[in-house]
């Protein structure tokens, strides 16, 4: 008992000779070190981070699409080639995801992708996200935002 | 190691590392510095798809060893003679190590104390005031500091385990 009395003694004295408020920003330091600040994020901030980004994409993207689109005046008429539509894996689509687990997660890419995930993490994590964008660039994002190593089957 | 076991090693050593460090170096920004150049090198190794096999143990030597070099680069040679660590392959005892956790865990007790509560605390075991002293510096009664004190200690045992028999009565001593 008296050792443990020294010991903690002694820490007591030498955190108390040395403590400074922010010395040591553990989650500040975990971010720069792995370069990717929004990954340990808790998963709501990820989640509206991505939402404003995305929307804030989408807007941009109509914006210029407008603007891009508009005939030159006094322009002949052209007719437009029937271009065939993306499949739905590169096409830019809307996904939302409410505490979704992974099984609900590949229901819901399956849905809007059509395209089937493989190598989903065995764990308990649970996702919450509103994206816009394609299949891979979605996957891509669940990945950094998990660590996981999700793929789309080929 | 995946990012997410190395998360994990990251939050459960980081603060541990560090006070192990702040005990060679005595700078608290010279410890932060190598712990963190520590992890970083870790983490290029998890990027290289490289296993580390015991990371504690890997950690705790890697530090000792970078905090040595950087106390040499110093030219701060005078201390190195009473150091007991040496540089090397050897293991970090594990009392060293059952000191790191305690040290970090008391840090963190300090950190979460009502700031009042660690004033008094930081004047009577950093600056070494005596209660009256602290008592006529703040504007406040004796019976308030001793009962500051007592909480403070209260608060660091706590966040440490169960109390130690006898020891609350050794608490307005210490």
């Amino acid at each position: 008992m008296q050792t443990d009395n020294n010991s903690f003694s002694d820490s007591v004295s030498f955190v108390a000779r040395h403590w400074r408020r922010g010395a040591f920003p553990q989650r500040e330091v975990l971010a720069d070190i792995t370069g990717r600040r929004f990954l340990f994020m808790s998963r709501r901030v990820a989640a509206a981070v991505i939402a404003v980004a995305a929307a804030g994409c989408a807007v941009a993207a109509f914006l210029w699409y407008s603007h891009a689109s508009r005939p030159p005046e006094h322009a002949p008429v052209v007719p437009r080639e029937h271009v065939a539509a993306p499949p739905p894996r590169h096409a830019v689509r809307r996904i939302e995801l409410l505490d979704a687990s992974m099984r609900q997660i590949a229901g819901e890419v399956r849905e809007v992708y059509g395209v089937e995930l493989v190598n989903l993490p065995s764990d308990d994590a649970r996702l919450t996200l509103s994206y816009e964008g394609t299949a891979d660039d979605f996957v891509a994002t669940v990945n950094d935002l998990l660590g996981s190593d999700i793929r789309i089957a080929e | 190691m995946s990012p997410g076991e190395f998360k994990s090693v990251f939050q459960r050593l980081y603060m541990p590392l560090c006070m192990y460090s702040l005990r060679i170096l005595g700078s608290g920004d010279d410890a932060a510095d190598v712990v963190q150049d520590v992890f970083a090198g870790v983490w290029s190794r998890v990027g290289e798809g490289e296993e580390i096999p015991a990371p504690g143990p890997y950690l705790y030597r890697a530090v000792r060893n970078a905090s040595l070099n950087r106390l040499r680069s110093r030219r701060d040679t005078v201390g190195l003679d009473s150091l007991d660590e040496v540089a090397g392959d050897a293991e970090v005892a594990p009392e060293v190590m059952e000191r790191a956790e305690r040290d970090a865990r008391i840090w963190r007790a300090v950190d979460s104390l009502p700031a009042k509560c660690r004033e008094v605390f930081l004047l009577s075991k950093r600056d070494g005031l005596a209660n009256k002293e602290i008592a006529g510096r703040l504007g406040i009664s004796v019976k308030t500091v001793e009962n500051q004190i007592t909480k403070a200690f209260r608060k660091l045992r706590g966040d440490l385990g169960s109390l130690p028999l006898g020891s609350v009565f050794f608490l307005p001593f210490l």
